[in-house]
């Protein structure tokens, strides 16, 4: 009890390392939305850096940059094991597949007594997360995002996401591209769990379940897909409204809900659809173009 | 041995209800080609409607139509308000996602408010109390009830699906909305009845479960959308067969191993067993073809 | 220098039981048009998708110049020089059309990824190399002045253009044409028939697949008809107007 106390008080002063720290897991999903690769593994990569980070700093007594090295490529290699397989398919198994390996971690984590606490989680967890430490890999990954979209890379992500037949034909390696993708993505959000671990004081096995896996989406979802800041947008607004909305815990959630489905509902292209759609009637007054794209695939 | 017989009663009763729960979710994620978080929500719906009407003191088949009526529309809610709006837009199905997630939130919320937060159980009947001993291994008439009132409502969406002109209808959407289109199937419309069924089939297994455990809470829907995605897993993303086929295969596999597997990675071994299927035959266990046209 | 002969043997295709394509053998010969012709539904399209690696195939064996393409991945296809358009017209139809056509110069950038993310000066001159190259293709084809238009919101006959630029701007060795005449007007395939008998100039191989039997008795050197998956008949436009079994696997086709 005391512990979810902590966390609580530690949540509501740390709001921006919270903005921060989901930010940067809405752009380590980003990278696998961008290639249509809609993962629910984000749980099962925060709760093999978080735990393994963990074991590092206060079994082992490593400093804390290796550690969060270590959490995030045991994400990177977590994502290599199960991309492999399943990349090749079309279809949602990978959906599917992602689903299966969170809940895997998820249960592992709850039995997993001797290494994880079980149920109960780890407590007093030494809070080595800095914010700038959040800052500089927030930077880092808008720089890589950015840097990556200028780029042939970035041209031949935009192909496979809308038509991986054709990036085929013009001689980009699908499966490669998607996997180094994951694997980027893994390496993200491992990085990220070692973070939340370190800035929280507790871990347990219910901070990376499905929900926590479909939150992450929803940041970079509703931000957009397709804006460089679509991702901070995304996460800012989903961690500062439940803040803002904590007079009532259950009128809180009725709210969230009724919100986000509006946005969704009046932006379908997320949240910064606003501006491109502005943009885009300046020009030529035609915003239908890009919606009307799904539709003409096969 | 009838520590055996019995953990294939338990298990027959309790993955009778997650194949209920998995056709439909079948239908809405693998034949509609829809990602529906508010699934488990309809479930937990249905067991509230199914509470309450008994509470009123219908009797247990009546109140199993309320509870499968009332799921059903939410299911058309959830199709009207969030999916059709988000097809006229021209929304990514991503953000169907989004959306129904919130929802799904909404009412976990909603049934807070007005029931609280408090685990509920149904009011004491025959059902609930009779059982019979046989051989050691303890048969309740609920058990056989559910796995009655399962196979029927497997029978009834088999029937619907293979024989109605419904069933026609939703299987060329499925195939194709713009074929649909051109050979005058009314897509909207048929849809519209696919969510019914599926809303339907996860209130109806919310009831069962509900009485199964005897326990109604608001939060029993998340768990329950996680079952319902790894019977998919087991039985293939479309196929109707395989999720009722998978789902009385979970429902062995938890029980036999809550009896059998002493190690406290008893949960794990079935996930374990489940990734490994993922790994080596992601189109379930139970699909036939694999190879789609590009 | 090889010269981009594609050769076909035998190859088939079944889908979950019917067959779709069924021991078709051919040549493209090297720097000629080729012609694939035959009612809907003859194989033309599978026959396309199995030489491009679309479909793995099921018997048979697919060779250019020296090179096996038998059951090899797509990308590794296209890196040995064989483009490709699409019967239904794919473009990413919110980008622009020098973005599209920039897809075509995938594989002849070198840079890797160290290189790119430190801003490296030969990143920046590879691309404006390309886009170079790609906006003289436009100029070619004539349709350079929609360089900046989104591909979207262009007309039938000049989003047929840009995906053929799309195509040429990979430097194929052989250009697959996928019915390229199909929705336009007869001016239209005039100039698109021009364009064809200029990209032979350049040296490259085409195989195309058309209905149009005006466009392919203008540009074609040779034609190879299907007509169920099976090869009917084989040779220069004039033999194959006159060949009985074409007459009569498209008869009650003509009149419409």
């Amino acid at each position: 009890m005391n512990a979810a106390v902590a966390q609580f008080i530690a949540s509501y002063s740390n709001i921006i390392d919270l903005c921060l720290l989901n930010s940067l897991i809405a752009y380590g999903l980003f990278l696998a939305l961008s290639a249509n690769m809609f993962s629910l593994a984000t749980g099962g990569f925060m709760a093999l850096g978080a735990y393994s980070s963990v074991y590092l700093t206060m079994e082992l007594g490593l400093p804390f940059a290796p550690a969060v090295l270590a959490g995030a490529i045991c994400g990177a290699a977590a994502a290599a094991l199960i991309g492999a397989p399943v990349l090749r398919l079309r279809g949602d198994y990978f959906m599917l597949a992602t689903f299966g390996f969170t809940e895997v971690v998820r249960v592992i984590a709850l039995n997993w007594d001797s290494f994880t606490g079980g149920a109960l989680g780890i407590v007093s967890i030494p809070r080595y997360t800095q914010t700038w430490h959040l800052v500089l890999a927030l930077i880092v990954m808008v720089y890589v995002v950015h840097t990556l979209r200028g780029s042939y890379f970035g041209r031949a992500i935009a192909a496979i996401k809308q038509d991986d037949v054709v990036a085929q034909t013009m001689g980009v390696n699908v499966f490669a591209y998607r996997l180094s993708l994951f694997v980027a993505s893994g390496f993200i959000c491992g990085m990220a769990g070692a973070f939340a671990a370190h800035l929280n004081y507790f871990i347990g096995p219910g901070d990376f379940g499905l929900v926590r896996s479909v939150d992450a989406l929803t940041y970079p979802i509703l931000g957009g897909v397709n804006a460089l800041a679509g991702p901070v947008v995304g996460a800012v607004f989903t961690t500062i409204l439940p803040e803002a909305l904590r007079f009532s815990n259950q009128l809180r959630e009725i709210l969230m809900g009724a919100l986000v489905v509006a946005v969704v509902l009046y932006l379908p292209d997320g949240a910064l659809s606003v501006l491109k759609l502005r943009r885009r009637s300046g020009k030529s007054g035609s915003g239908k173009v890009a919606t009307a794209t799904p539709r003409t695939k096969q | 041995m009838s520590v055996f017989l019995q953990q294939v009663v338990n298990g027959i009763s309790l993955g009778s209800t997650y194949a209920v729960f998995a056709m439909g979710c079948t239908l809405i994620f693998g034949v509609l080609n829809i990602v529906n978080m508010a699934q488990g929500a309809f479930f937990m719906g249905g067991a509230y409607f199914g509470l309450e009407a008994a509470r009123l003191g219908l009797p247990a088949p009546l109140a199993l139509l309320v509870a499968l009526v009332g799921g059903g529309v939410l299911g058309v809610l959830a199709e009207l308000v969030i999916f059709r709006t988000l097809r006229v837009r021209g929304g990514h199905r991503w953000m169907g996602l989004v959306a129904s997630l919130a929802l799904a939130r909404m009412m976990v919320g909603i049934a807070q408010e007005i029931f609280g937060t408090q685990v509920q159980r149904y009011p004491a009947s025959t059902l609930l109390d009779t059982a019979w001993d046989i051989d050691g291994v303890r048969i309740q008439l609920l058990q056989i009830v559910i796995l009655v009132v399962s196979i029927v409502l497997m029978a009834l969406l088999a029937l619907t699906l293979q024989r109605s002109s419904t069933g026609r209808a939703i299987r060329t959407v499925a195939y194709s909305e713009d074929v649909a289109r051109i050979v005058g199937v009314p897509v909207g419309r048929t849809i519209l009845t696919t969510f019914f069924l599926a809303g339907g089939l996860a209130g109806a297994a919310g009831m069962l479960l509900g009485n199964l455990f005897n326990v109604v809470s608001p939060f029993m829907g998340e768990q329950m959308l996680v079952k319902g995605l790894t019977v998919i897993i087991l039985g293939g993303l479309g196929n109707v067969p395989g999720a009722v086929a998978g789902g009385f295969l979970l429902g062995l596999v938890e029980v036999f191993s809550v009896a059998y597997v002493s190690s406290s990675f008893r949960d794990a071994i079935g996930f374990g067993l489940i990734f490994l299927i993922l790994l080596v035959k992601p189109t379930g266990l139970f699909s036939r073809f694999e190879e789609r046209r590009a | 220098m090889t010269d981009g002969e594609l050769k076909v043997w035998q190859i088939a295709k079944h889908f979950q039981g019917i067959v779709a394509v069924d021991s078709v053998s051919f040549c493209a010969k090297a720097g000629h048009v080729t012609g694939l012709i035959g009612p809907n539904g003859s194989g033309k399209t599978t026959t396309m998708n199995m030489i491009t690696g679309l479909y793995p195939i099921d018997a048979g064996r697919i060779m250019l110049d020296d090179e096996n393409l038998t059951g090899v991945e797509p990308h590794r296809i296209a890196a040995l020089g064989v483009a490709r358009t699409f019967q239904n017209i794919r473009l990413l139809a919110d980008q622009t059309v020098l973005a599209n056509v920039m897809l075509g110069t995938h594989r002849s950038h070198r840079k890797g990824l160290p290189s790119v993310f430190a801003r490296l000066p030969g990143v920046a001159a590879e691309e404006r190399a390309a886009q170079a190259r790609c906006r003289t293709l436009l100029e070619e084809l004539r349709i350079d002045r929609l360089a900046d238009s989104a591909a979207g919101d262009l007309s039938y006959g000049d989003r047929r253009r840009v995906e053929i630029a799309r195509a040429l701007a990979s430097q194929p060795r052989l250009l697959l044409l996928d019915e390229p005449a199909a929705g336009m007007n007869h001016a239209e395939k005039g100039r698109l028939g021009d364009l064809i008998l200029q990209i032979r100039q350049s040296g490259i191989t085409v195989l195309l697949i058309e209905h149009d039997i005006d466009l392919v008795s203008k540009v074609c050197d040779h034609i190879v008809v299907l007509n169920f998956g099976r090869e009917i008949a084989e040779g220069t436009p004039a033999e194959i107007r006159q060949s009985p079994a074409v007459i009569e696997a498209y008869l009650g086709r003509e009149d419409a």
